[in-house]
């Protein structure tokens, strides 16, 4: 996932997809992605769980719950979770959460993130695989193709 | 006669306004701004095929909608005012 | 129920007591909910000679049954009450995200009664719902009573309040909520402060659910879609804001100019336009509740005598503090709409009075001992200097706060206010687009755009192009307009979302969601009722044909300049047609025949 804050509209497209995706109601409680917003800084910010390599919530659950799934998203097993609540307290940044019924956090949606899809101005992108710094470096590659390559 | 470029049409011509001599209609106006300024400005001012309007173009000439003069075939005398705006809203 | 929670709180501020009621399906179901619910529970509930600002008279907020959800926009909810700047039935409609959370708490809409002996402010959290003392709060400005609750109730809570304006009284003040959104026209703000109630802080973690899960997001999603490719709302409102709207409209010549006196051309408009705010001063744009628009200005003055910073200003504001009053300073124009948001008023009214106070000041009818300090055409740190002084009604700010119509009546002249039924006409030159003088006219809610936005069709081409110096066909067209937007307002989705989308979308949305069959055509036909509902009870509070007029300068000074040189406002050609496309007779009194087609009484 890849966050871009600056273009944030603030609009929580991304709270109410990802709860009616998973739980059917519009509930941003419900949401694995939250935006926090700043009023003096003037931003919103996008957060949803950043699928740790060291993931704290996989280490510490009891039932082996937690696994990677091949789109390098952490996901729990509902089979195998007994809603201890572990994770949640393990989780540093607050990205996993109870509902009321089951433990739950940002799950890619299985390789195609609802949130991303659905963001108005692309504060919230999905690049597979790609780390951003490739990316970045991308941006500024293009700006010399636009400059020295041929027309397109 | 003076054209005069607003909202995003302005990045695309470059300025916000600019004075022309020479015998036009409306759409032979768009034509020759979108040759002098580039396909930028120009997928803007026509339709893809080149011969309309485009659709989300508003063509004011001193004022007033070309829809109510005479659509593309409009003349435009030498000392008139052309405002160009990309169809835009508010309220 | 789906998507609407099924419930009302109905708090009675002069006992103390809450109870929460259900709200029948069928009336759900025959007035949508938002505007049409709130206006029917209103004029069941309060008759219509009560005065604005006494304890007789009702406060209702309503959300719709798309709020909170991921339909199109759907962030909105509604106000309704008698407006004491008009005494027409006042609604005013707002963004943000107060009304998600709303439905979030369990409610529909909250009906507030009577007077508080005591300033207080109502907490709702899941259900439940507290007054408590809000003797702290009173006399903070906005921003103040906001952080203070969000301190004590947690970040996530959502606050609605009033300002300095509103304890005030100031006829023209707001309810604001999340800080920068306002439920803004015809004082609905003096009518919460009237009540002592200081505000309304919700917190809600419930869920809404709707009909048809699969139908609702299919639609979402296909509306979604076509807002974001559509050149208005997918770009252009989100990178320029309204304001984009100042140098059209000015070169179509209907932007007026000093207080409509000196034509509709304004020679600084580029100044104060769309343009000139995203090159100067704007940090990002911003988005309500769910809306993809974001149309929301972010801005900043970064430094000089005007330096501030918050959201806005909007196309009309600017309009108002700026062409109307010869005054081409953004920074100035911006910091006074965000006193206006601080202080809780309607920056559109202060503008409008302010011009009209400059243009007494012309004439003499007004004198610098009077006023107390320069108020002149042009002169930017008078309208800074006065704003505060208008929400605390500090000397000349006293009958400032009383709009213009009270301002000119005073002196005499009351044809100077630029206003219809006492409400000041925005930003589109009457006489310059025919139709806009029509809906002025014919507005329930006085002098006002939004509800019958023939600007649309008219300067912009939506959603088919009208001629706008002509009268033909605009009567049949604001009509469609007037009940396309009642429609709008009930669901609990932005009007914006119309420029890409139309009552098709709108419909395939309710349906899912609801779960009620009501068709496309039905929809809208609950916008007529709506429409005539108001009618009805501002005619039973003593409004006549007489009102449906507007001020003499639109109708006897014809425009010097510009593209509409020699125009005046045909409105009676207009008039006549407009009472026969709605069904009423010559009075515009709607008939009996039209009323039992309505299903009202």
């Amino acid at each position: 996932m890849v966050l871009r804050p600056e273009k944030c509209l603030g609009c929580r497209s991304c709270e109410l997809i990802c709860s009616f995706n998973r739980a059917k109601e519009f509930n941003p409680q419900k949401s694995a992605v939250t935006v926090i917003p700043y009023d003096k800084a003037m931003i919103c910010v996008p957060i949803m769980c950043t699928q740790c390599e060291e993931a704290c919530c996989e280490k510490v659950c009891p039932v082996s719950a937690i696994s990677k799934d091949e789109h390098g998203a952490r996901i729990i097993d509902e089979k195998k979770c007994i809603v201890c609540k572990m994770c949640i307290s393990a989780c540093p940044l607050g990205n996993i959460a109870f509902d009321g019924d089951k433990v739950f956090k940002c799950d890619l949606c299985g390789g195609e993130p609802n949130c991303a899809l659905h963001c108005p101005s692309g504060a919230i992108e999905y690049k597979e695989a790609l780390p951003s710094s490739i990316l970045k470096r991308k941006a500024l590659a293009d700006r010399f193709k636009d400059v020295f390559g041929e027309e397109e | 006669m003076k054209i005069k470029y607003y909202a995003y049409l302005r990045e695309e011509a470059g300025c916000k306004e600019e004075s022309l001599s020479g015998s036009f209609t409306a759409l032979s106006l768009l034509r020759f701004l979108g040759e002098k300024h580039g396909p930028g400005l120009s997928r803007h001012l026509l339709s893809p095929e080149g011969d309309e309007i485009h659709a989300d173009l508003i063509f004011l000439l001193d004022g007033r909608h070309i829809e109510f003069l005479n659509n593309k075939e409009t003349i435009i005398p030498e000392n008139s005012i052309v405002s160009l705006f990309p169809r835009i809203a508010g309220g | 129920m789906y998507a609407m929670t099924g419930k009302l709180l109905r708090v009675n501020l002069s006992s103390g007591t809450i109870q929460t009621e259900a709200i029948p399906a069928d009336l759900a179901e025959k007035y949508i909910g938002g505007r049409g619910l709130a206006t029917k529970y209103y004029t069941e509930e309060v008759p219509a000679g009560v005065t604005a600002l006494s304890p007789e008279n009702k406060l209702i907020m309503m959300t719709g049954p798309l709020t909170g959800t991921f339909a199109t926009s759907a962030g909105r909810y509604m106000c309704v009450s008698k407006a004491p700047l008009t005494e027409t039935i006042g609604c005013a409609n707002s963004g943000g995200n107060f009304g998600a959370e709303l439905k979030y708490a369990g409610f529909d809409g909250i009906i507030l009664e009577g007077r508080s002996p005591e300033p207080v402010y109502l907490h709702i959290k899941n259900g439940k719902a507290v007054l408590r003392p809000a003797d702290k709060l009173w006399g903070k400005t906005v921003y103040e009573t906001t952080d203070m609750l969000n301190e004590t109730h947690g970040p996530e809570a959502k606050v609605a309040c009033i300002g300095p304006a509103g304890e005030n009284g100031v006829l023209y003040a707001a309810i604001m909520n999340d800080k920068h959104r306002a439920a803004g026209r015809g004082g609905l703000g003096a009518v919460m402060g009237s009540k002592n109630l200081k505000a309304v802080v919700v917190r809600g973690t419930d869920g809404i659910k709707v009909a048809d899960s699969e139908g609702f997001l299919a639609a979402c999603i296909d509306a979604r879609r076509k807002l974001r490719s559509h050149p208005v709302t997918g770009t252009g409102l989100g990178v320029y804001g309204t304001e984009i709207l100042v140098n059209i409209v000015n070169s179509v010549g209907a932007l007026p100019v000093h207080n409509w006196r000196d034509g509709a051309v304004y020679k600084d408009a580029e100044d104060i336009s769309g343009e000139a705010l995203a090159e100067k001063y704007l940090v990002r744009n911003k988005g309500c509740f769910g809306c993809t628009i974001a149309c929301g200005r972010v801005t900043k003055i970064p430094n000089g005598p005007y330096k501030s910073a918050g959201e806005g200003p909007e196309y009309e504001a600017a309009w108002a503090l700026g062409a109307s009053c010869g005054i081409n300073d953004l920074a100035a124009i911006c910091k006074v709409n965000f006193l206006c948001n601080e202080y809780g008023m309607d920056p559109i009214t202060l503008g409008a009075t302010y011009a009209c106070a400059m243009e007494l000041f012309d004439k003499g009818l007004l004198t610098k001992e009077e006023i107390g300090g320069p108020l002149a055409f042009g002169d930017a740190q008078s309208i800074v200097d006065f704003a505060v002084k208008t929400a605390m009604k500090e000397g000349f700010g006293a009958r400032l706060a009383e709009g213009s119509y009270r301002l000119a009546e005073s002196v005499g002249h009351p044809e100077l206010s630029m206003s219809v039924k006492k409400q000041e006409m925005p930003a589109y030159d009457g006489r310059g687009a025919q139709g806009m003088g029509l809906s002025y006219a014919t507005s329930n809610r006085g002098g006002c755009h939004v509800r019958g936005y023939m600007t649309s069709p008219e300067i912009l081409g939506i959603p088919t192009k009208m001629d706008p110096l002509v009268t033909e066909g605009k009567a049949a067209m604001l009509k469609v307009f007037q009940d396309l937007t009642a429609v709008v307002d009930s669901a609990g989705i932005c009007l914006f979302t119309t420029f890409g989308m139309g009552l098709p979308e709108i419909g395939a949305q309710l349906r899912p969601a609801t779960g009620f069959s009501y068709t496309d055509e039905e929809i809208l036909k609950t916008g007529e009722r709506i429409w005539n509902m108001e009618k009805l009870y501002n005619l039973s509070g003593g409004f006549s044909k007489k009102d449906d007029t507007l001020p003499p300068r639109l109708l006897k000074e014809a425009l010097p300049e510009g593209p509409a040189k020699g125009k005046v406002c045909e409105l009676d050609t207009m008039l006549a047609e407009y009472y026969q496309v709605r069904g009423w007779d010559a009075e515009g009194v709607p008939t009996p025949e039209k009323i039992s087609e309505l299903g009202l009484k």
